[in-house]
């Protein structure tokens, strides 16, 4: 017997986490040679409901639902026991809910550089990761990266902790970028794609092009994600560079993505640029990739593992290092573009959800 | 090599990024390339490594920080580096505070640790920590030890000081009239010196860190020039460099100077506080202008300015205890007498430990240990001055800790080699 925690669901958007735990029920959904619940904190949810949920890719309409609480119910203590607990998440866990327990852990971030993150999610994740250890039975981690931090700060058995990459799967759609900002259309673009946040270090691109703006005759920039926090989005805006090179249009701001803009986005970018200090996996590398989209990416963390040997990488803490791996990506496109192309969709297609789940099912059975 | 300055205490005079430099300056005498990292943690693969080294070279990590910044570099041996001051650590484990707040915890992620101090590393090997080596931040060579002393007023002559000529009686005025006798140093001490030029008595303190007992070194000059007064007592504050001297002075050491008021020890031109940013090549010269150099710490983990003052030959006045019992005997020094006490909780409430002692020094302790050294011939100054120098030459000075390094880095690249033999 197999529970999972699929609270993630009620997320309106299904990025990250939630598009994590998504697929993840998805496919347990269709396993039917396990027994499977699904669990929102301590109760029981339907499973009819959640299969509403999976079909509707949002929660926004059921987190009344939810809180009201018509359709579940507390789980047995004897049931408990004998099960296997599924988490997707991180969420602070103080208690064992199950026999056994499998935890995804996506990053440690929160631990190694809490100056990235409000001081509340630094010391809870901090702390969390370093409890949560000597609860669960096992570890997925989503990078080999993510796994080695794991083991090397927060002690874990490495026989108790396994990598499984999350996958890429696009949805199809025929819209096109212009179409769905409701634009004309633009010149050859790159993408930088991430909110604008400390850790995500999206200020860097634009150091770069404040220091080389001649490269905006020959692309326009897209700056695609929320406005966040630390005051990097304000801090950008501010500068008077930045905001002419807005003004102009060759600097292009898209506060919000959803999947089909992302989609669009990345299948007509030239290529993307991830300068992310620190990822435990980073989903937008493997997307630009998985459609045969180079990319510069930072080397920090996991990152090297998802761009593999397409990856143009730079050291986020340099913009020298930075316009240097821009630089060879740009030759490269203008004189091996097909090759260069060629080996971002191979890497790409590395990372599907089958092979994700195939993995944590391996896992989960073993436990059983 | 990993540095974080930024995070350390005290800003541009603190002693873990003058210590960081100086391992730096030890390393490159070896033949040993250093490269600087910022945020080791994010290097987590083989494509990370390729931008610190190539692929056949040795690659050893020396985290040179607070605690709280320590990170380990994945793929290299890991050395931490840290400065610790008392006779235990932090080992409380995972509570609601950051894991970083568990000192033993931190260290426990390294190959090896270094310490600048016997004292340290016995602390730590009480608390389970197996791999500890004593390492000093290494002391610049003084070539002109020989030569005629530079005059103080020359060295600092440009930067804002106060004498302690305010009071806090009235506490409507104190702040304004702090403000309004802070002068040019040059210009201070050419009233003071109008007299006769007096000897002068160094102390670098961060006014901060309790630990450093500066109330101590204050009430025993007080005393001590009451017998003296052609002395004295320079207060070279180590603070943030945008801070005003009134700010530093006002928000730091009022407790400390208030009970001096209170003690009826008002107003003396004796002691005067001087608060900017020196650079190191002038911070030395400024240690090599003094006569004496005060130190009245209840511990220390390395004591960087009683090193310098060693090598720079500026005697020293100091107890001999904690990280000063490595370097400090009575035939290099003016001791100042110490006694063992059990701690108290505002000295160590930072760092989360309790059960630990310090070694107490007294005002009449500061005071004996001055009239000792006014009593002192010159001759016997002369020979306590060049014992330190010996002191230094060898085990603290460049040379001296470069060859420490040495032969750590010589075992550490012997065990890589096995390591990646097998």
């Amino acid at each position: 017997m197999i529970f999972i925690e699929a609270t993630a669901l009620l997320e309106v958007r299904f990025t990250g986490i939630p598009q994590l735990t998504w697929h993840l029920v998805q496919y347990w959904l269709e396993q039917s040679d396990h027994e499977v619940r699904f669990i929102m904190g301590n109760l029981e949810i339907d499973r009819e409901d959640i299969e509403t949920l999976v079909r509707h890719r949002t929660g926004r309409y059921y987190r009344v639902w939810y809180h009201n609480g018509p359709r579940s119910r507390t789980f047995s203590a004897a049931d408990a026991k004998r099960a296997v607990g599924l988490y997707p998440h991180t969420r602070p866990m103080r208690e064992k809910q199950f026999g056994r327990e499998v935890r995804i852990i996506h990053d440690l971030t929160g631990l190694l550089t809490p100056e990235f993150h409000p001081a509340e999610v630094a010391r809870d994740e901090g702390n969390d990761y370093a409890y949560e250890l000597s609860v669960i039975d096992h570890a997925v981690c989503v990078s080999q990266a993510t796994r080695d931090d794991l083991i090397r700060y927060c002690g874990a058995d490495p026989a108790k902790t396994s990598v499984a990459y999350p996958g890429v799967r696009w949805f199809d759609s025929h819209a096109t970028v212009y179409e769905l900002l409701n634009t004309a259309p633009f010149d050859r673009y790159v993408l930088i794609l991430g909110t604008f946040e400390p850790r995500k270090n999206i200020d860097l691109v634009f150091l770069m092009l404040k220091n080389n703006p001649k490269i905006l005759e020959e692309f326009t920039f897209c700056f695609c994600g929320p406005v966040g926090w630390g005051g990097i989005y304000e801090r950008c805006m501010g500068d008077p560079d930045i905001s002419q090179l807005v003004h102009s249009g060759r600097v292009r701001i898209i506060p919000f993505v959803d999947e089909r803009l992302k989609y669009a986005l990345m299948k007509e970018a030239s290529f993307l640029i991830y300068p992310s200090f620190l990822e435990g996996f980073g989903s937008p590398v493997a997307e630009a990739l998985s459609l045969g989209v180079p990319v510069a990416v930072s080397f920090g963390g996991s990152l090297p593992e998802v761009a593999g040997e397409a990856g143009y990488y730079f050291d986020p803490h340099s913009v020298e290092s930075l316009e240097k791996a821009v630089g060879r990506l740009t030759s490269d496109l203008a004189y091996r573009n097909a090759e260069i192309r060629a080996a971002a969709y191979r890497q790409g297609g590395k990372f599907t959800w089958l092979a994700f789940n195939d993995a944590i099912r391996e896992v989960v059975e073993e436990l059983q | 090599m990993h540095r974080d300055e930024a995070a350390s205490v005290g800003a541009q005079h603190s002693s873990l990024s003058i210590a960081g430099g100086r391992y730096v300056t030890a390393c490159e005498r070896l033949g040993v390339r250093t490269i600087p990292v910022r945020r080791p943690e994010i290097y987590g693969s083989e494509v990370s490594r390729r931008f610190l080294a190539a692929e056949k070279d040795s690659l050893i990590h020396l985290a040179v920080g607070d605690y709280a910044s320590l990170r380990v570099l994945k793929s290299a041996y890991n050395i931490a580096c840290v400065a610790w001051e008392y006779d235990a650590i932090s080992s409380t484990t995972f509570d609601r505070e950051s894991p970083w707040k568990n000192q033993l915890w931190t260290l426990g992620l390294f190959d090896e640790v270094w310490v600048g101090a016997s004292f340290v590393k016995e602390a730590f090997q009480r608390q389970g920590l197996p791999k500890v080596h004593v390492v000093p931040p290494p002391v610049p060579e003084c070539p002109e030890f020989d030569q005629t002393k530079p005059k103080i007023e020359e060295i600092i002559g440009r930067s804002p000081c106060a004498p302690l000529l305010f009071d806090f009686t009235n506490w409507d005025q104190s702040r304004r009239l702090l403000t309004e006798n802070t002068v040019e140093f040059v210009r201070f001490f050419g009233s003071v010196a109008a007299a006769g030029r007096p000897k002068v008595y160094l102390t670098i303190v961060n006014p901060g860190d309790h630990r450093k007992n500066i109330e101590a070194s204050m009430l025993g000059f007080l005393r001590f020039v009451q017998v003296h007064p052609n002395s004295l007592l320079v207060i070279k504050m180590v603070a943030e460099r945008d801070r005003t001297l009134t700010d530093v002075v006002w928000n730091t050491l009022r407790v400390q100077l208030e009970r001096l008021f209170q003690r009826s020890l008002l107003r003396n031109d004796a002691v005067v506080f001087v608060h900017d940013f020196l650079e190191e090549k002038r911070l030395l010269q400024l240690v090599r202008s003094a006569d004496f150099y005060l130190s009245t710490s209840f511990a220390e983990g390395a004591n960087l300015p009683v090193l310098e003052a060693m090598a720079c030959g500026t005697n020293v006045i100091s107890p001999i205890h904690t990280a000063m019992a490595d370097y400090l005997t009575d035939d290099n020094c003016i001791p100042c007498r110490s006694r063992k006490v059990a701690v108290d909780g505002e000295t160590v409430t930072g760092y989360r430990i309790g059960a630990v002692s310090r070694n107490e020094v007294t005002s009449e302790d500061v005071a004996d240990a001055l009239a000792k050294s006014a009593a002192l011939p010159p001759r016997e100054l002369e020979r306590r001055r060049r014992n330190a120098l010996a002191t230094i030459a060898g085990r603290y000075d460049i040379g001296g800790v470069a060859r420490s390094i040495e032969s750590r880095f010589e075992e550490i690249c012997d065990r890589l080699t096995v390591a990646a033999e097998a």
